[in-house]
């Protein structure tokens, strides 16, 4: 298992590229690009619809006060 | 919003720290978070979603979040939730084809009962909850930035206090952002009725004595965000989460059985006689869960200016849950502004080492003399869920935006009760002032 994070993080450093330059990040800077940002409030609100349905949560951040509801 | 009836372990928007890490992903793309606000304006988010699951949960959720960015590029986000819910939940008991089944409400007033065939719910609760976010985001220096942020939620028996921290630090030619964050919460859960003595029989109302329980979340997380070229973006997360405390639910019970999988009578184990199948066991959780997750995420854009969201999370967790989630997402541009973007999501999870559909008098006896967990809670059971949904929307001339969502949500696990379909409606505007 540590072998296949360990493989799975080296290749996805080799398929970086060059840097991107400042004034090559028309297409990044959009809303729709930036994790986190991009769904708005939708993230929030299906995190918490699906940890009140299911056995899981976490991954994508924390902390944001909660419900009993799990 | 509590789409499910009371408590055991605690909820967390993914909000608070998921914002930061937004704003560390736009520091790293050399602009400030909400692309398109002015310096010193403030960005409203605002959105209603709606939530209704066939024969139970309705819940109504509107929220709001107000961000403003300062002069030196430090951020202020504030958002505010209030949950409406009303419907019925299941209680945790089998789906008996043969028996009638009775409970006691809550509180212990009501009894109720439920015909053979039907999924034992109960329909005695209505909840509103309130919750306040608040973070900061601030430069330490050219390429290191803090977060800091609090949180509170209250509904009728449950509030929860929260603090969280966190450094992000640009490298590579601001071409990657190493995020690290704590996060720690204080839950109060004030069971309906008191807090009932798990593994006791419901018919009994057997309480502790105490009004109220607590438990306590602590928080880690790890995240690289890395440009992988001039149209792709990757973000890998690990969060640890550790919480100690209450986390049984105190309204959810395991039905005994006999041999043939038929309700029993609490005669059969000398307990409170209130009907037929009234052998209900109140539930017990462990007093501690400690759970990893990894998230992973990419976003690109195609030629076209299309995007293709994708994300996977791994959690696995002491109580013996392991859960697979895919999100995907495609953003189809279209004229004036507008988009179409479709959306699969899946889900799936192993079982909870204590989980069980139902329990035998011999298991009950050895698990009241051992005091060992059970519960048949569906959501800690085999579990596969799909939601598949379409969200469009357009920027309008004056740069404010509304969207709007709809989406099917479906459930399935090893039980009848584990089979649930909702609907999810949502609108949304964003505007600036």
């Amino acid at each position: 298992m540590r072998t296949a994070v360990v493989v799975f993080l080296v290749l996805l450093a080799g398929c970086q590229q060059a840097p991107v330059k400042p004034w090559e990040r028309d297409i990044l800077a959009r809303e729709d690009m930036i994790p986190g940002e991009a769904e708005g409030l939708d993230d929030a609100l299906d995190d918490h619809i699906y940890f009140s349905k299911e056995g899981s949560s976490g991954g994508r951040g924390f902390g944001g006060g909660g419900c009993g509801c799990n | 919003m509590q789409l499910k009836k009371k408590p055991a372990s605690a909820r967390r928007d993914a909000i608070s720290v998921g914002s930061a890490l937004a704003a560390a992903t736009c520091a790293l793309l050399g602009q400030t978070a909400g692309a398109s606000e002015s310096v010193e304006d403030w960005t409203f988010d605002s959105a209603v979603l709606y939530y209704s699951e066939s024969d139970r949960v309705t819940a109504v959720e509107p929220v709001v979040r107000g961000t403003r960015t300062f002069e030196d590029d430090s951020e202020l986000s504030l958002k505010l939730t209030f949950d409406s819910l009303t419907g019925a939940s299941h209680n945790g008991a089998i789906v008996s084809d043969t028996g009638v089944q009775t409970f006691t409400s809550p509180s212990g007033s009501t009894i109720y009962r439920t015909n053979p065939g039907d999924v034992p719910l109960d329909d005695t609760f209505k909840d509103t909850r309130s919750a306040v976010n608040g973070q900061y985001t601030w430069n330490l220096s050219r390429t290191w930035r803090a977060t800091t942020g609090l949180n509170y939620s209250t509904e009728y028996d449950f509030t929860s206090l929260g603090a969280n921290a966190g450094l992000m630090w640009d490298l590579n030619e601001r071409n990657s952002t190493l995020t690290l964050a704590f996060a720690h919460e204080s839950d109060t859960i004030d069971p309906v009725g008191g807090v009932p003595t798990a593994l006791t029989w419901q018919s009994d109302r057997v309480r502790t004595g105490t009004s109220s329980e607590d438990r306590s979340i602590n928080d880690f997380l790890l995240g690289w965000t890395q440009v992988m070229n001039r149209r792709w973006i990757m973000q890998l997360n690990y969060n640890l989460s550790a919480s100690s405390g209450y986390h049984t639910d105190p309204y959810k019970v395991v039905t005994l059985v006999d041999a043939a999988g038929n309700p029993e009578d609490s005669s059969t184990v000398g307990a409170t006689d209130i009907g037929d199948g009234d052998a209900q066991l109140m539930e017990q959780r462990p007093d501690s869960r400690t759970k990893h997750a990894v998230y992973w995420e990419n976003r690109y854009t195609r030629q076209n200016d299309d995007v293709v969201a994708m994300s996977y999370r791994f959690m696995t967790d002491d109580w013996g849950i392991n859960s697979h989630t895919v999100d995907l997402r495609y953003r189809w541009k279209m004229q004036n502004d507008w988009f179409l973007q479709p959306h699969v999501r899946w889900y799936s999870q192993s079982a909870a080492d204590f989980w069980r559909e139902s329990i035998t008098v011999a298991e009950a006896n050895l698990i009241q003399a051992t005091q060992d967990d059970v519960s048949a809670d569906y959501r800690l059971g085999d579990l596969t869920d799909v939601t598949v949904g379409l969200k469009f929307g357009r920027e309008l001339a004056s740069g404010s935006k509304w969207n709007a969502r709809l989406e099917f949500f479906q459930q399935s696990g090893d039980t009848d009760a584990a089979d649930v379909d909702a609907l999810i409606g949502q609108v949304g505007y964003t505007f600036y002032w």
